[in-house]
């Protein structure tokens, strides 16, 4: 069932390319809900009590480097596989059926959706590495041949460069990796209960480290992020910003902490990354409070809500870990939206400047009213569904070095700055905004529905995600 | 059966704003009329309902979260104290918003309707604060009265002005919830809890520098909800939001959250002796610095804001020296007290067509007679002259500070709160007479105005005979006569036991001052043409018949008063400031040349040095892709290299 949750999008993306235009969009979605049905049963189907890897699938694969073929579905992955077909479904149903070259676009989508769900799937590390470059080959073209802007290969061949120089340190980490262990096999589980000689583990912990960090991207690497996001066709960027960041994220937590927790649990290593994370936190908050472009804006607060999750997950402990993890669902639900409304937004006003845009909320009351839950989702509004991942990631920050912790909190003052700014200033104003702008369609509101639900629901019933993941989290002390 | 109460509490209210949300401004109007203060009506009912049959308990709903051993319930927990808490938000609020019925009148459908569903999830909000059982949902409906404050602050979206100030109040208000939450982080490393019945149950045997800590963490939540000193700022700016909201949040029920959140911790405060005692100090301060300031505002809704925040500080004087009943019942007198000066000047700024300059009113007296005395009885209730309302719930607090003995800080604080009476005094005295004694001002908008019609007269009338006849259920400050305040909440919060003879005497010493002093501002504010013959002319004579006397002898101390104290300006240069000079520096510094720069540089050559898809064939990309997998290569090669040797 595991490879179908992958190999149906690849064959139908594959397909929808060859398919007259018209059918793209329709056939795709098919696909897409297809995808979401499997991986919704998998999770209906997935046992909340037992451990370790579910509906495992594994067979000899390169028979003479001993690798295997190994999928397999856990507590962490089950709901990124999830998020993983919403998001891509909802990307789908958001591309314009006019658009240039429709077909190979949502072809291309899908074929990016089986790479991520391969990412979250493979429990063998050269399987692994093999689906981190196949999400990234659709990415490039979606990137290139759809950019918007002015510089929209400028954009892209900064992402290619700066993700291709991570990939190849993987590639690099991956064969020493094969190398040291003896040449025996690359199955997680495996490599995770041999660890290798600490000064070893060092050097390749540095390879995954920042390869998983351009990914992400944390703090400092995110220079590729802002072009990237700012050029990026909205569908894509959909399920690029709210997924793809999230496959860096869930490598640090299968792959980097681990294999390789002797540098993470070393003196004062186990400082840096949070470090890094709390960084990103305040540095991406301030950035987004510099920007005009408001599509830019968002991209830095994404900027800022990943910083949260790399924090969490060096926190070192079960209750930041499942935090950086509900983080990860929280922020693949509300960026996505998030960019959809600014899309929205631009394609009625025609700007994306935050000082031209005013006075929209009279104009288009309903997408006011959600541009604001958005919002409020975002700033991490108590009650919504991202309070309780910044809620957990600061409590396991605090139990690594409360000064961290504390330094996180600026971030938490800092977004509803950025954030009400953007709401504020194209919301309101003294003028309304011309006539004849369309309010929210009823299409528009219905991609959001399931979004806006699961804020709600995150946020009520936050339980319902973090019971399955039982796997994570070095022991405390106190635990 | 009663675990269902505190659900219903909470329901109707959601429920209300849910509908006003999803279809309201496309209801007719009749129908949002009676939605809207419907549900805090029926949720009032139930809260009644509980009342009466005394359904006390702890409710657990649902596991909210479970990691480790970070274990939160939903549970919500009805006792005293939120009982108490419940019937003044939803008693006050819904007089309120049925007041608002008429107050909102000229505004459209939507906005009509947004109003009401706004002020719906306020009321959710709130209850959900006083009624959670847990430091996590106290954080929740924390941060939701934080979010209705904000919307309602910024609900004349088309006001610049009202636009920045929402905004300013949910900054400062999230400051406060950060402190919230690093205070339940320490609580829970302390005790490994986080529902409010197992953290108490572990104080006692806690080091108290940690306790002391979560107490000044949580301080700082109450002090910015609470528009306590230094957080206070946003407070007389959210006097941009409608009138009815200024009654219902920023006066009656959100601002004595912070009050709320004291007394509730108090087995924590009484542990974690200095911050109890900062709680004290900053109340008597606040409430000091805020009735001075009051002495120079001339908008009506802004001298009623900082007489909300002075009368605030005395609340948390009384909850710092552990008088939490005085403290909660002040609360609910002041509930009475400024919902009602409040929905009255509501009624004159109606009347005024929008104006809220007192200086340009005058005369109201006589034309409006039923407001007019209706804001007296407030006024008087605010001076605290017996019998009104705010005599018995004020003087039990001052005589609470006065008598408790072993307290270094009580004393202090009697005497600024002493001085603050006298002050309040004067302030009222000023806001009355220039209001409405003496004749029409010139420059008045409106020479003819019309009382308000009844919706909105019916709340302001009940609510000026609670003001009226509400002491009476306490009237301890004169050492005698019930106390059903201190029984009800003794459950909850103990027996504040202190007793001296002086402080009967000091409590009339003070009313009697403060009215003088209300009396006194007769002679400064109704110029000496207009005053009535007779005994206040003869005083006349030996005073300044000068408007502002005063301030004419002091203008830096006049000019000091009216920039409030400079609190603004400061936070403007240190704060404001300097992080968007941060912000836009630091892009330019370091982000572009640095973070970004690091590889575009390379892009951009590639870019430029070949144009448009060209750069594809000219080779340079498959070149660089070519060093980076060749060096790729070379590096395994050496790993296996290595690794064969070893």
């Amino acid at each position: 069932m595991l490879t179908a949750i992958w190999l149906l999008p690849l064959a139908g993306g594959l397909i929808v390319m060859l398919l007259p235009h018209r059918f793209a969009k329709w056939l795709g979605s098919l696909v897409g809900l297809g995808a979401l049905g499997l991986a919704v049963y998998a999770a209906y189907a997935f046992d909340p009590a037992a451990h370790g890897y579910q509906f495992v699938e594994r067979s000899p694969w390169i028979q003479q480097l001993g690798v295997d073929y190994f999928l397999g579905l856990d507590g962490i992955s089950v709901w990124l596989v999830i998020l993983n077909a919403l998001i891509s479904l909802i990307a789908i149903l958001a591309t314009p059926v006019d658009m240039r070259g429709a077909g190979r676009f949502v072809g291309l989508l899908l074929v990016m959706e089986a790479g991520m769900a391969g990412v979250f799937l493979a429990v063998n590390l050269l399987l692994f590495y093999v689906f981190w470059e196949a999400m990234l080959i659709p990415a490039y073209f979606l990137l290139w041949i759809w950019g918007e802007g002015p510089r929209p290969l400028y954009a892209a061949l900064k992402f290619v460069l700066f993700t291709l120089s991570g990939s190849l340190l993987m590639l690099v980490g991956v064969i020493g990796e094969y190398v040291f262990t003896g040449g025996r096999t690359l199955n997680l589980p495996d490599l995770a209960a041999h660890p290798l000689d600490p000064a070893v583990q060092f050097g390749l912990f540095f390879l995954f480290a920042i390869a998983f960090a351009i990914k992400i991207p944390a703090f400092p690497m995110h220079g590729w992020l802002p072009d990237a996001y700012v050029s990026a066709p909205v569908p894509f960027l959909v399920a690029f910003a709210g997924v793809m960041g999230k496959t860096g994220a869930y490598a640090m937590l299968r792959i980097l902490i681990p294999l390789f927790h002797h540098p993470v649990l070393w003196w004062d290593w186990n400082q840096v990354m949070p470090v890094l994370g709390v960084l990103g936190i305040i540095w991406g908050a301030l950035m987004a409070l510099a920007q005009r472009d408001v599509k830019r804006l968002v991209a830095y607060s994404s900027v800022s809500h990943m910083g949260f999750i790399v924090l969490g997950i060096f926190s070192l402990n079960a209750i930041g870990q499942q935090g950086a993890v509900l983080q990860m669902v929280n922020h693949g639900v509300i960026i996505p939206a998030l960019f959809l409304l600014v899309a929205w937004i631009e394609v009625r006003t025609g700007t994306r400047d935050r000082a031209a845009l005013f006075g929209l909320a009279p104009r288009m009351p309903v997408l006011a009213g959600v541009f604001l839950l958005v919002t409020l989702a975002a700033l991490g509004l108590p009650g919504l569904n991202s309070f309780v991942g910044e809620f957990m990631t600061l409590l396991g920050a605090w139990g690594l070095s409360p000064g961290l912790a504390i330094a996180a909190a600026i971030g938490l003052v800092l977004a509803p700055i950025y954030m009400l700014r953007l709401f504020q200033g194209s919301m309101y104003g003294e003028r309304s905004a011309p006539a004849g702008l369309h309010d929210l369609r009823g299409r528009e509101l219905a991609l959001l529905t399931p979004l806006l639900a699961l804020m709600f629901g995150i946020g009520l019933y936050p339980y319902f995600l973090t019971r399955v993941m039982t796997s994570l989290g070095v022991p405390l002390p106190w635990s | 059966m009663s675990a269902a109460l505190p659900l219903l509490i909470l329901g109707f209210p959601i429920v209300g704003a849910v509908l006003l949300a999803g279809r309201g401004w496309r209801w007719p109007r009749t129908l949002t009329k009676l939605v809207g203060p419907g549900a805090v009506w029926l949720s009032f009912l139930v809260v009644l309902a509980a009342f009466y049959t005394s359904s006390y308990g702890d409710f657990t709903y649902w596991r909210w979260i479970k990691s480790g051993p970070f274990d939160v319930p939903m549970n919500l927990q009805l006792d005293h104290l939120s009982l108490f808490m419940c019937l003044v938000i939803t008693g006050v609020g819904a007089l309120i918003t049925t007041y608002a019925v008429g107050y909102m009148g000229h505004e459209d459908d939507p906005s009509y309707a947004r109003f009401f569903c706004y002020m719906d999830v306020f009321v959710f909000s709130m209850l959900l604060l006083v009624l959670a059982g847990n430091f996590v949902f106290l954080i929740v409906g924390w941060a939701g009265v934080g979010l209705s404050s904000y919307l309602l602050i910024g609900f004349y979206y088309w006001r610049p002005s009202a636009v920045v100030a929402a905004r300013k109040a949910f900054v400062m208000n999230v400051v406060g919830d950060v402190g919230m939450i690093l205070g339940t982080f320490v609580l829970f490393f302390q005790v490994h809890a986080t529902t409010y019945s197992a953290v108490f149950k572990a104080i006692p045997r806690q080091d108290s520098g940690a306790l002391e800590l979560a107490a000044f963490l949580f301080l700082v939540g109450a002090i910015a909800k609470s528009a306590q000193i230094p957080l206070h700022t946003w407070l007389p700016d959210a006097m941009e939001g409608p009138t009815p909201v200024s009654a219902l949040i920023h006066a009656a029920t959100m601002v004595t959250a912070g009050v709320y959140l004291v007394g509730r911790l108090h087995p924590l405060y009484d542990v974690a002796i200095y911050a109890h005692a900062a709680v004290a100090l900053i109340g008597a301060v606040s409430a000091l610095v805020a009735a001075s300031i009051a002495i120079v505002q001339t908008d009506i809704k802004r001298v009623l804001a900082y007489s909300t925040m002075s009368q605030i500080g005395y609340m948390f004087v009384a909850v710092g020296i552990g008088a939490y009943s005085a403290a909660f019942f002040h609360l609910l007198a002041h509930a009475f007290f400024k919902a009602l000066l409040f929905m009255s000047a509501g009624n004159v700024i109606h009347a005024m067509d929008d104006n809220q300059d007192m200086r340009v009113y005058g005369g109201l007296w006589r034309q409006l007679r039923p407001t007019s005395i209706s804001f007296l009885v407030g006024s008087l209730a605010l001076v605290g002259v017996i019998p009104f309302v705010g005599f018995w719930s004020k003087e039990l607090i001052l005589g609470s500070a006065f008598s408790a003995g072993g307290n270094p800080v009580a004393v202090y604080a009697w005497g600024i709160g002493f001085l603050t009476a006298l002050l309040t005094g004067f302030y009222t005295g000023r806001m009355w007479w220039l209001a409405f004694w003496g004749q029409p001002s010139e420059r008045r908008p409106v020479a003819h105005p019309h009382e308000a019609p009844r919706v909105m007269l019916v709340p302001v009338i009940v609510l000026a005979v609670l003001s009226t006849v509400g002491g009476f259920i306490q009237t301890t400050a004169l050492g005698l006569g019930p106390h059903l305040v201190d029984d009800f909440l003794a459950p909850a919060v103990g027996v504040f036991k202190a007793e001296n003879p002086f402080a009967l005497v000091l409590g009339i010493t003070t009313m009697l001052l403060a009215a003088l002093l209300f009396l006194t501002a007769y002679l400064f504010y109704v110029p000496l043409g207009e005053r009535v013959a007779g005994f206040w002319d003869r005083l006349a004579e030996v005073s300044v018949s000068h408007p502002r006397p005063w301030s004419a002898r002091f203008p830096r101390l006049q000019l000091l008063l009216e920039r409030k104290l400079y609190f603004d300006e400061l936070y403007d240069a240190v704060f404001v400031r300097p992080l968007d000079w941060l912000a836009v520096e630091g892009e330019r510094f370091f982000d572009v040349p640095v973070v970004e720069g690091s590889l575009s540089g390379v892009a951009t050559l590639v870019q430029d040095s070949a144009g448009g898809l060209s750069w594809v064939e000219n080779g340079f990309f498959r070149r660089y892709a070519l060093v980076f997998m060749g060096g790729a290569v070379l590096a395994g090669l050496l790993l296996v290299f290595i690794a064969s040797r070893g």
